[in-house]
């Protein structure tokens, strides 16, 4: 028994946190063993002490004895140490005696939050539920919604010390297998320690050299439950309140969970807004740039007029002016993200009014590069993906480099290059920038805007393959 | 390879975008260019926007006398301490003088500029206008006037070049300012210094189809044109020139087909006069360009597709009758 309880402080490296107890049950010795900051001591203390300390009656099973007794529904016997260690820290009771064998009683102490409301992906309309760091929790939001036996789970472990529980969902009946298979070939081959966050895997799995996500990531677990239902596949990593959604399209980036919740003419109104304003977060300081500094002849005497006068006595070159802007923008946006709450209004109106209408008095920047610039970002924030507004602030940097350099030519080319990017970008081998190129018709009626689809409501056919139409099949 | 490439790209954008760039309050916009010649210098004069918080349309005039004009540029650029753009140049003003010896000259120093386009509109003066005339008003009276009255016409430079090319006779608003400065216009004829009258000035408008609503009186009927388009067609035997018109009549006769033919027949005469004394050389080159084979230009015929929209019948004309 000694050498049992030493075998286990060793491999557990003597750790505080490990319990041990000493008790006799039927008139043997037996010891459990749980570590007290996974376990829950009141199912240990009510639910196995008690009980066992009632155990007087001889029997020749013990192991066998105590799990029919003992309330619980998870409660194994193994012979091998090295998968009780790895069930100590699954938040189990170990319990064993001098003789072979140890018996694994589930009794794992809740460490979650419930589910609670969106935080990001706000809708006006729709469920407002969001995912928590549970991953059975998780999975329950998704099958609260999908009650079909054609959602499968399978489940694998990645991490070498954290042995994290990744649950990889689709639905039998649409999803592609090939998919699947890519899927579960590029988790097996991740090599890491710990996976704290979904986007730990996202990192791994997207393409490398793409600034643009081509992983999803969500919160909620309607877009979970819709995207299944495309035909792709979710994977849920526990201790992550965000799943990811694979494959990712260009056109998704611009989907919002409001979008389906509301006439299609509203879908397609504010879906065409969304695209304005990727173009315009990227473009807009370059154009800005352009016309003050190369192409002075593109924009009317009147402007021109008025923005020399804005201009005026202004120290800096434009380009520089611009840098300063965004510079200023992106720690006020990262200070504003740190800071708590509580104080964070305030320093938002002493960063976006006081600074900004004091840096116009002293003639350090001209009043429209902080409209150009205001404009620029706000627009970049219609989107809810973080990767995306980080690729949609590079972007806007190396334009406006072009621009400086080349004015409305450098423009057009540093545009002649984003396609080229994200047309060459793919997603587990679909293309990026599908249903527009390729068109895939009919999943072009719900790309950069949401038409009727008619009577037939068909899937993408990229993806579903097996059940294109939606519904009850004619 | 990679970092090859990425120091050519540097280099390239160092050496080349730099070039072009120029912040707004290092560029002097020129609103006004009066070109000018005394023997064999040229007169300059520039009227370069200098906008301030107080003032946005504030302007500066500047005069510079050199052999060239890209030496007047230059110059320019050294005493005004801006770099001279010309594409929002909203005048350009040339003396007689300047057209009649110059044209080539000009044309080529426009089309040689980076920062110009060549769109802007063009007048003809004897002298350098003086301080104080403003391009906008210039250009509005211009404008009203081919509206209201159809005497004077905006003649851009991209026109000028290709009546240039085509070597067809150029016409030019003239402005005679009187001793008040208040603007009288009239067409001007370019290559011979000749100056239309009112009425063919009018006449020349209608038949460039740069004014539609032309007013006359013949025989103490007044005819409105109040819609017009005139189309000129070569064809081997003959040279077409079709005008479709809407007219309203103020008159003491009723009779329809014979104002109509006062109407036809008063505007064949006049046109005929104006081609036959104005723009006959433009006629022997619409007749080469058509027919480069035939030795003699054909006659031009004249077809009409009158519309008497209205025929008022005015006492008040019968009593003069």
């Amino acid at each position: 028994m000694n050498d049992k309880i030493e075998q286990f402080k060793k491999a557990c490296g003597n750790s505080t946190d490990l319990v041990i107890r000493r008790m006799k049950v039927a008139s043997k010795e037996v010891c459990i063993l749980f570590s007290e900051v996974l376990v829950s001591s009141e199912i240990v203390n009510d639910f196995i002490l008690k009980r066992l300390a009632v155990m007087t009656e001889d029997t020749r099973d013990l192991f066998e004895k105590i799990r029919e007794t003992l309330p619980s529904s998870n409660i194994q016997k193994t012979m091998e140490f090295s998968d009780t260690i790895q069930k100590l820290y699954d938040g189990f009771a170990i319990l064993f005696t001098e003789e072979e064998g140890y018996l694994t009683i589930e009794a794992k102490l809740s460490l979650d939050r419930g589910v609670e409301s969106v935080e990001n992906e706000v809708a006006i309309l729709g469920p407002k539920d969001s995912f928590t760091e549970n991953l059975n929790k998780n999975l329950g939001l998704m099958r609260k919604r999908i009650r079909t036996s054609n959602l499968v789970i399978q489940s694998m472990s990645i991490g070498e010390e954290s042995h994290t529980k990744i649950a990889i969902c689709y639905m039998k009946d649409i999803c592609k297998e090939e998919l699947v298979e890519e899927i579960l070939q590029k988790l097996q081959e991740i090599s890491i320690d710990i996976i704290m966050d979904a986007t730990y895997l996202k990192e791994r799995m997207s393409e490398k050299d793409s600034l643009f996500p081509t992983i999803h990531t969500t919160e909620r677990p309607d877009m979970a439950s819709f995207a299944l239902l495309e035909g792709k596949v979710v994977l849920v990593i526990d201790n992550s309140p965000y799943v990811l959604i694979i494959p990712t399209f260009f056109t998704d980036l611009f989907h919002t969970p409001d979008d389906y919740y509301q006439k299609n003419i509203n879908t397609t109104f504010t879906r065409l807004l969304r695209l304005f304003a990727f173009f315009l977060s990227i473009f807009l300081p370059a154009y800005y740039i352009s016309i003050t500094t190369h192409n002075h002849n593109a924009i009317s005497l009147d402007i021109l007029i008025n923005l020399i006068v804005q201009r005026q006595n202004v120290p800096f070159p434009a380009f520089f002016e611009a840098i300063l802007m965004i510079l200023a923008f992106e720690i006020l946006r990262e200070s504003d993200i740190r800071i708590p709450s509580k104080t964070g209004t305030s320093v938002s109106i002493l960063g976006g009014l006081i600074l900004g209408d004091a840096a116009v008095s002293a003639g350090i920047i001209s009043p429209m590069m902080i409209l150009v610039i205001a404009i620029s970002a706000i627009s970049s924030f219609v989107f809810t993906s973080t990767t995306m507004i980080n690729a949609i602030r590079y972007y806007r940097f190396f334009i406006l480099f072009l621009a400086t350099f080349f004015g409305l030519y450098g423009l057009f080319i540093g545009f002649v290059f984003l396609i080229l990017r994200l047309a060459r970008l793919n997603s587990f081998g679909f293309f990026y920038l599908s249903p527009v190129a390729p068109i895939i018709t009919p999943e072009i009626k719900d790309s950069f805007v949401r038409l009727s689809k008619g009577k037939k409501q068909l899937r993408n056919p990229l993806l579903a393959e097996k059940k294109m139409e939606r519904g009850k099949s004619s | 390879m990679k970092r090859k490439l990425f120091f050519l790209i540097l280099i390239l954008m160092l050496f080349t975008g730099c070039d072009t760039y120029k912040d707004l309050d290092k560029i002097g916009l020129v609103s006004l260019l009066q070109i000018d010649k005394k023997e064999n210098d040229y007169l300059l004069s520039f009227d370069i926007i200098t906008p301030t918080k107080e003032d946005e349309q504030k302007r500066e005039r500047l005069q510079i006398t050199c052999s060239n004009l890209d030496t007047c540029r230059d110059t320019l650029y050294l005493e005004s301490n801006h770099r001279i753009y010309l594409e929002h140049l909203e005048l350009l003003v040339l003396t007689n003088r300047i057209t009649k010896e110059d044209l080539p000259y000009l044309i080529n120093f426009f089309l040689e500029q980076k920062n110009s386009r060549t769109s802007f509109p063009v007048i003809m003066q004897k002298e350098l206008l003086k301080e104080g005339s403003t391009t906008d008003e210039i250009l509005r009276f211009i404008e009203v006037n081919q509206e209201e009255m159809g005497i004077l016409s905006i003649v851009s430079f991209d026109d000028i070049i290709q009546t240039y090319l085509q070597k067809d006779p150029i016409y030019l608003p003239y402005l005679a300012f009187s001793e008040k400065e208040k603007a009288l216009g009239m067409m001007g004829m370019l290559d011979e210094n000749d100056l239309l009258n009112k009425e063919e000035s009018i006449l020349y408008n209608f038949f460039l189809n740069q004014t539609k609503t032309v007013s006359f009186f013949q025989e103490d009927t007044q005819f409105s044109i109040i819609d017009s388009s005139v189309d000129t067609k070569v064809s081997e035997k003959e040279i077409t020139i079709t005008i479709n018109s809407s007219i309203q009549i103020l008159s003491c006769e009723e009779n329809k087909i014979k104002l109509k033919r006062i109407y036809e027949e008063y505007l064949q005469e006049k046109l005929k006069s104006l081609l036959d004394n104005h723009l006959s050389s433009y006629f022997d080159h619409l007749w080469k360009r058509h027919q480069p084979f035939s030795k003699e230009r054909k006659e031009i015929s004249f077809q009409f597709h009158t519309n008497i929209e209205k025929i008022q019948k005015e006492a008040f004309l019968c009593k003069i009758k």
